[in-house]
């Protein structure tokens, strides 16, 4: 009976596993597809025949037309690759210099109003990106930096996401240790950089996947604040590639996906353990 | 760093590697141009043709016909000094042709003076004939006239008998119209009348017939009656009441009440009576009244359509009598206009009798008259005297030992005699003069001859030297669609017979926009350029072609003048590009270009 239950379980499992995948399948052998073919299974889409659009498993006619075009003939899916990854890191690098010491400096040091701005973080978390547009909108209007890569970048590298997440790891590290060091003549920096950096590793690295994952497929902020196409990043470049561009499109979005896919690989351990000090109550 | 990070870097230096070698790709599949400004400039159409100068006229030079040809001297486009012998007659031969002219010419004479002694005595008859058609002519002239006095004579009078008959047939007949109109008066009077009186019987019958009915009906007597009997009833039973009731000294008034009851029940018994009997007379009455109103309008109506019936008969009467004047001609007018039909058919008659006598009187005299037209001796003369002016120049011809000399400075261009054959009438060479100038031909398109216009200047190139302030003669369309270009060359300017080039400069008015002629493109029989236009793009500012529709107004083989464009001398116009651009397409400028 418990080996019945236990292949139903792998089973059910394996179907919703295979389930998931399949849109990642699917762009993988759509990246594979010519023109031609791709017309017949998306005609309906594509050229709003009758009918339903389809899919087949595998390539009728496997072909690499597609990726030969986006390497000879597309200088503009990796310029906007490289504006991706600017931004991203830009975004990245910011946080490790403002939220990181901020997340620290909230979790550790009993200074006044703590809780206040704490409490100010989360609220600003919430707050979805159309509530603060404007406002944000005029701030780098009046800073100047409207249609550069900074537009991007400032709001971001400010984002109090991430010190949410890295506060609870902070808070996570037992006071009697950082009392030890004291006690053995440890500076706060060296207690920040020797004891805090490596104890809350976990938190630094998760925070910083979910920031990369969000920045890299980030679209209403440069949509907003860039008018300058040479500036764009690529999450605006798969929808400006037409229709009956399918499988260039496809082909594309397979290749846009890899960097995401090898982060989250990379810092999946640490995503789980931010995830779950996320979701424990104050 | 595990393996994950390793691969994210692998993936990162694949994509450097991978931007670098797009680039490079998208560099080498860009289309390179070369562009210019447009600037301001005038079109200058340069028309060129070859061709030969040529004699400007050619002279004959003839020979005595019918003559054989001993000798010919020259040949075709030989240049000949003035006197200079061309060719030999057979002096034989031109005294033969002399004998046999001189026979023809004695014939002719004797034919003509037997002809003439022929004539004479005709004359004579005809003159005679003429006379005598003359005085018929005349007589027969004079004749018509009295005839046609006469016959407009005889028509007047019959016209002036239609006149007076037709005025006493109008007469007639208008007299009798008013007679009849005044019937027709007096019966619509009568009939008015009758509709009036009828009119007033039949209003008064109708009153006393109103009047009848309305007596009924107007007595309310019995009603009144019956409401007092009703009030004292009511004011009984309330007096039995009371007594019922108990309340006494009641009984004085009831008993007077019941007295007045019975007394009014009574009186209604009466009325009642009464009223019945009135009814039936005024039933009568009015049954009476009705039958007058009937009888009365019975007779007015008869009375009336009696009036109407007399006043139709009268009305048809007069329309009948107006029909049958309008329709019918009175008998003497009928026989005054049948007399006059005859005098003018009678006077149409003896016209045509006249005109066919006076034209028989015409023909005859004109019979009689002598021949105006040229006879057989005539001809004869003339052909007598085309002998003698051969006679003559044979006789020259004998005198110049039947030599044929040149009477000019001249080129030899056309020997049509042969030796041993005769001469024929026609010439017999064609020498050009070259003392009047030449003429230069030669033929170009269509499209180029529409900026050559006679007079223009051009220039000719012949021998290494150009000949300037030429003009051209005359212009002329070929069959072959081409245009034919003549130009007036001057005496010693260029040999006859020698090759030159025709060199035709024409300039257009200014124009603000000229680019050149490979810049501009046709499709569908419009025109347009290609202008390079800065662009942003993801890659940042570059260059693309935009296409511009103008309109050509003048092009040579260089350059087109543009007008109605929005292009400017600030306008990149690509002129040449290393592929095919279309609009919107990505360009950069060529290496080394500018």
């Amino acid at each position: 009976m418990r080996k019945a239950v236990k292949l139903f379980s792998a089973a059910l499992l394996t179907v919703s596993g295979l389930l998931t995948a399949a849109p990642l399948f699917f762009l993988f052998c759509g990246s594979l597809m010519g023109s031609g073919e791709l017309g017949t299974y998306l005609g309906p889409y594509i050229y709003h025949t009758d009918g339903y659009a389809m899919w087949r498993l595998f390539p009728l006619y496997p072909t690499l037309r597609n990726l030969i075009r986006l390497v000879l003939d597309s200088p503009e899916f990796f310029h906007m690759f490289w504006n991706t990854m600017a931004v991203t890191l830009g975004i990245l690098a910011g946080q490790f210099l403002f939220g990181l010491p901020a997340a620290w400096g909230l979790a550790r040091y009993p200074v006044f109003g703590r809780r206040l701005f704490y409490m100010l973080c989360i609220l600003l978390m919430m707050l979805p990106f159309q509530v603060t547009m404007l406002s944000a909108y005029l701030v780098l209007n009046r800073l100047g930096l409207l249609d550069t890569l900074w537009a991007v970048i400032a709001p971001g590298a400010f984002s109090t996401f991430s010190v949410f997440l890295m506060y609870r790891f902070f808070c996570g590290i037992p006071e009697e240790i950082l009392e030890s060091a004291r006690i053995d003549g440890a500076g706060e920096f060296q207690i920040f950089v020797r004891i805090g950096f490596p104890l809350g590793a976990s938190g630094i690295l998760s925070a910083f996947v979910l920031q990369f994952l969000e920045c890299f497929g980030m679209i209403e902020q440069p949509l907003v604040f860039i008018k300058k196409k040479s500036l764009w990043p690529l999450s605006l470049y798969l929808p400006e590639i037409e229709a009956q561009q399918a499988g260039f499109a496809l082909c594309c979005s397979f290749v846009a996906l890899l960097p995401p896919l090898l982060v989250f690989g990379m810092g999946q351990k640490y995503l789980e353990a931010g995830i779950t000090a996320g979701a424990i109550r104050e | 760093m595990g393996k994950l990070g390793k691969a994210f870097l692998f993936l990162m230096l694949v994509m450097l590697l991978l931007t670098g070698v797009s680039r490079a790709a998208a560099a080498f599949t860009v289309v390179q141009v070369q562009v210019e400004r447009p600037k301001a400039g005038k079109i200058v159409h340069t028309v060129t043709g070859e061709g030969v100068v040529e004699q400007m006229s050619e002279q004959p030079v003839y020979a005595v016909e019918s003559v054989l040809v001993s000798e010919i001297l020259v040949q075709e486009g030989q240049t000949v000094k003035k006197g200079e012998l061309l060719a030999r007659l057979d002096m034989e031969s031109i005294r033969g042709r002399m004998q046999e002219l001189s026979d023809d010419m004695e014939t002719l004479r004797l034919e003509n003076e037997e002809l003439i002694l022929m004539q004479q005595k005709e004359q004579k008859e005809k003159s005679r004939a003429k006379t005598r058609a003359s005085e018929d002519y005349d007589s027969t002239v004079e004749q018509g006239k009295l005839d046609r006095e006469a016959a407009r004579r005889a028509v007047e009078d019959a016209e002036q008998k239609v006149a007076d008959a037709l005025k006493e047939a109008e007469d007639a007949l208008s007299k009798k119209e008013e007679e009849l109109t005044a019937l027709v008066d007096e019966a619509k009077r009568a009939y008015e009348e009758a509709c009036e009186l009828a009119e007033g019987e039949i209003l008064a019958a109708k009153r006393a017939l109103e009047d009848a009915q309305k007596a009924s009906g107007d007595d309310y007597s019995v009603k009144k009656l019956q409401l007092e009997i009703s009030q004292t009833k009511s004011e009984l039973w309330e007096l039995y009441r009371r007594r019922r009731e108990g309340e006494e000294g009641l009984d004085t008034q009831i008993r007077q009440l019941e007295d007045a009851l019975e007394t009014l029940q009574l009186a209604l018994k009466e009325q009642e009576s009464t009223d019945k009997r009135q009814e039936e007379e005024r039933s009568r009455e009015t049954a009476r009244a009705q039958e007058d109103y009937e009888n009365t309008v019975e007779r007015c109506d008869r009375l009336v359509q009696i009036a109407f019936e007399a006043l139709s008969d009268a009305e048809a009467a007069l329309e009948d009598f107006r029909q049958s004047g309008a329709g019918e001609e009175d008998p003497a007018v009928r026989a005054a206009r049948s007399a006059l039909e005859e005098a003018l058919r009678q006077e149409e008659e003896l016209n045509q009798n006249q005109k066919r006598q006076e034209l028989l009187a015409k023909r005859a005299l004109e019979d009689a008259s002598p021949e105006a037209s040229a006879d057989v001796t005539a001809r004869n003369r003339i052909r007598m005297e085309e002998i003698r002016r051969q006679i003559s120049a044979l006789r020259k011809a004998l005198g110049d030992n039947g030599e044929i000399r040149v009477r000019m400075d001249a080129t030899v261009t056309q020997v049509a005699v042969s030796v041993g054959q005769r001469t024929a009438d026609s010439a017999a060479f064609l020498v050009s003069d070259t003392s009047g100038g030449q003429l230069f031909t030669t033929t170009v398109t269509r499209e180029d001859a529409e900026f050559v216009a006679v007079s223009d200047p051009v220039a000719l190139v012949s021998g290494g030297k150009t000949y300037e302030e030429l003009s051209v003669l005359s212009l002329s369309t070929r069959e072959d669609d081409t245009v034919e270009v003549t130009v007036f060359v001057p005496e010693d300017t260029i040999a006859p017979g020698a090759y030159a080039r025709m060199e035709l400069v024409k300039q257009s008015p200014e124009y603000a926009v000229t680019v050149p002629l490979a810049a501009v493109h046709t499709e569908n029989g419009k025109h347009f350029v290609y202008v390079m236009v800065p662009e942003e793009s993801v890659l940042g500012g570059q260059f693309a072609a935009q296409r511009m529709d103008v309109t050509v107004a003048e092009k040579n083989g260089q350059y087109a003048a543009i007008s109605n464009s929005s292009l400017t001398k600030e306008s990149d116009v690509i002129v040449v590009s290393d592929g095919m651009i279309s609009d919107g397409e990505r360009v950069r400028l060529q290496e080394g270009a500018e």
